[in-house]
């Protein structure tokens, strides 16, 4: 997974925060694929928020730890599998 | 040969002019659409012109492309000057059917079409498929409405709208409705709109005549075959992204995007979501009824 490459995705999608989860749809130039839309939950929605040029995982996993009450080594577990997820959906987009 | 005439279709005006010299023929499915009786303010103007133009004028980069089942309907193209839509025959993919050209404001089409010929009469079909379709759904990103794939069906106190992929029982779940004496608004495709802070649904014109149809809707379903009856109510980020789904949506401009989250985001807020797992028998009806009152 590459976060610089998640970053600079972002621009492709229009997101809209419904109350604490946000709403991700991909912009697309084929009418075939208008049902991909994606939520996120109120992490996930913090974790997009943050991500930009030059993010790290480990830059990432601070600012979840001090977001949240949870351990360096689970918020860093979750945040890998959540950026593979992500990253996923952004290359196969 | 001056002609105008009127398309009325959910509240929206839309005046259709041409002064070629051959007559403007609509499908059967607009007749109950249009009127002869010029208004004062339109929503959108459509100028109608016989023959395709200059090749030139359409080329440019293809910007969306509208191909479903590895069929070619229609692509939207970036030209220099302007955007132009190019409309395949669905019946012959290789032959462009119509060529359209739309301004900025989305207000403005201009629509070349062949000249068609039977016996000999000769005549242009501007508003021919998908292309009509494709000019009320421009019309619905200049004001609070969108269009979705969904039956509507009106039971005299209440509208509910159910909506899902092919399949998933949206047409049967209209005809249980109307055997129990609910009217059908359409049982494919409906425009919704919101007039002072309601909502209302309406038809459009289909391949085959149906009278102009509106109601007041305020529940949104989304089928689905089940063992038994079953209903879950949908909230915030889940229920517009379920609703999101299956609506029209032609998402090269960020902008027209953002204009259906918004639309979503507010009727969400007002109108009841659910899922709605279904026997489709005449107890969904109840069923459906009890889900509501309950709340």
């Amino acid at each position: 997974m590459n976060i610089n490459e998640i970053a600079a995705a972002k621009s492709n999608f229009v997101a809209r925060a419904v109350d604490e989860e946000l709403v991700l749809v991909p912009l697309r130039n084929n009418v075939a694929d208008m049902t991909e839309i994606f939520n996120l939950n109120e992490v996930g929605h913090f974790i997009w928020n943050e991500i930009q040029e030059g993010a790290t995982v480990e830059s990432l996993t601070e600012k979840i730890v001090s977001e949240y009450e949870v351990e360096a080594e689970v918020a860093q577990a979750d945040l890998e599998e959540f950026l593979n997820d992500l990253s996923n959906f952004i290359l196969n987009d | 040969m001056k002609q105008t005439f009127v398309l009325t279709v959910a509240d929206y005006f839309v005046k259709i002019y041409s002064e070629e010299n051959v007559p403007v023929f609509f499908e059967e499915g607009y007749t109950n659409f249009l009127q002869l009786e010029e208004v004062e303010n339109y929503d959108a103007t459509v100028v109608c012109h016989a023959g395709l133009p200059e090749i030139s004028t359409y080329t440019g980069e293809v910007i969306f492309d509208a191909v479903l089942d590895k069929q070619r309907l229609w692509q939207v193209v970036q030209t220099e000057k302007q955007r132009a839509f190019i409309v395949f025959n669905p019946k012959n993919i290789e032959e462009i059917q119509q060529v359209a050209f739309l301004n900025d404001a989305s207000t403005e089409w201009h629509v070349y079409s062949h000249v068609l010929k039977q016996n000999d009469d000769s005549f242009i079909s501007p508003l021919s498929y998908p292309l009509g379709a494709l000019i009320l759904y421009y019309l619905t990103l200049n004001s609070n409405a969108f269009m979705i794939h969904a039956s509507g069906v009106w039971d005299g106190e209440t509208g509910r709208i159910f909506s899902g992929f092919s399949g998933v029982g949206k047409s049967t779940m209209a005809k249980i409705w109307e055997e129990e004496g609910a009217h059908i608004v359409n049982d494919d495709r409906l425009i919704v709109r919101e007039v002072n802070g309601e909502y209302f649904m309406y038809n459009t014109p289909m391949p085959y005549a149906d009278l102009n149809k509106q109601a007041q809707v305020s529940k949104f379903y989304f089928p689905f075959h089940a063992k038994k009856n079953s209903a879950e109510k949908l909230s915030g980020a889940q229920a517009l992204s379920q609703l999101m789904a299956f609506c029209f949506q032609h998402n090269y401009d960020k902008k027209y995007t953002e204009h259906l989250i918004t639309q979503l985001e507010r009727i969400t807020q007002d109108a009841g979501t659910y899922k709605l797992g279904v026997v489709p028998t005449p107890s969904i009806i109840d069923f459906i009824r009890s889900v509501e009152f309950k709340g």
